[in-house]
């Protein structure tokens, strides 16, 4: 099982498009995917979970990722945040 | 005649003079039922999604035409939810668990997330609640032109 941590970085935050953009990243790979936030626990692969994460900008997100391809999630999904969801 | 003034806050200027409509969301009446065919039950949950699908992925395309695809966007993840793996899993585990109506799990299970977001202090996400509300009520309206014992 592998543990990140990320923050928002971009203005608007986890709006609908990125958490529908984050599901369609997780839904590429096997491993299970979870998002921890202020004791909220969500899968990342549902989209009425994700969106119902209230994280705006500045808000810090555990995620875990478990399953035999669970490098290469964390990588693609660490990078998306990073990236600030593609709106820096 | 009747006249009737309404006042509110100019969104474009200008005069018009059309038809007024007035908007009312229908509420949709949830009566907890058993069930006894579960499967009947269960095939017309996945009719009745795939029926909103069709109306959704319309919807979608007019919004695309008319707004662009990025702010077409929301549609699209309302299509989504019709396909979210874990909120249909729950409810038709429950559907199979509880022998209750799927309205009525339907309506239970969405609320769930609703009920989350109706507590947030932002704006934005007591208005993401309505969108969950309109996908909830679009697969319940489906529902309910079915029938079964």
């Amino acid at each position: 099982m592998i543990e990140k941590e990320v923050e928002i970085i971009n203005n608007a935050g986890l709006h609908t498009r990125p958490a529908a953009t984050i599901v369609k990243i997780a839904a590429k790979f096997n491993s299970d995917f979870f998002i921890n936030k202020d004791g909220m626990h969500i899968n990342g692969k549902s989209i009425i979970g994700v969106m119902t994460l209230a994280a705006e900008k500045g808000s810090k997100l555990k995620l875990t990722f478990d399953g035999d391809d669970e490098k290469e999630a964390a990588e693609a999904i660490v990078d998306y945040f990073e990236r600030g969801f593609d709106e820096l | 005649m009747k006249n009737n003034v309404l006042k509110g806050i100019a969104a474009a200027p200008g005069i018009s003079i059309a038809t007024a409509y007035r908007y009312e969301k229908e509420v949709e009446n949830i009566i907890d039922e058993s069930i006894d065919n579960v499967e009947e039950a269960l095939n017309n949950l996945d009719e009745s999604i795939q029926k909103s699908k069709k109306e959704l992925k319309k919807i979608f395309d007019l919004a695309v035409t008319k707004m662009g695809e990025k702010r077409a966007g929301i549609f699209e993840a309302q299509m989504m939810i019709l396909e979210d793996p874990v909120l249909l899993d729950n409810i038709k585990e429950r559907i199979k668990k509880e022998r209750r109506a799927p309205i009525f799990i339907v309506d239970d299970e969405f609320s769930k997330y609703q009920k989350i977001l109706a507590q947030s202090q932002e704006t934005y996400l007591k208005e993401r609640g309505h969108d969950i509300d309109d996908i909830k009520n679009r697969i319940i309206r489906n529902l309910k032109k079915k029938k079964w014992k």
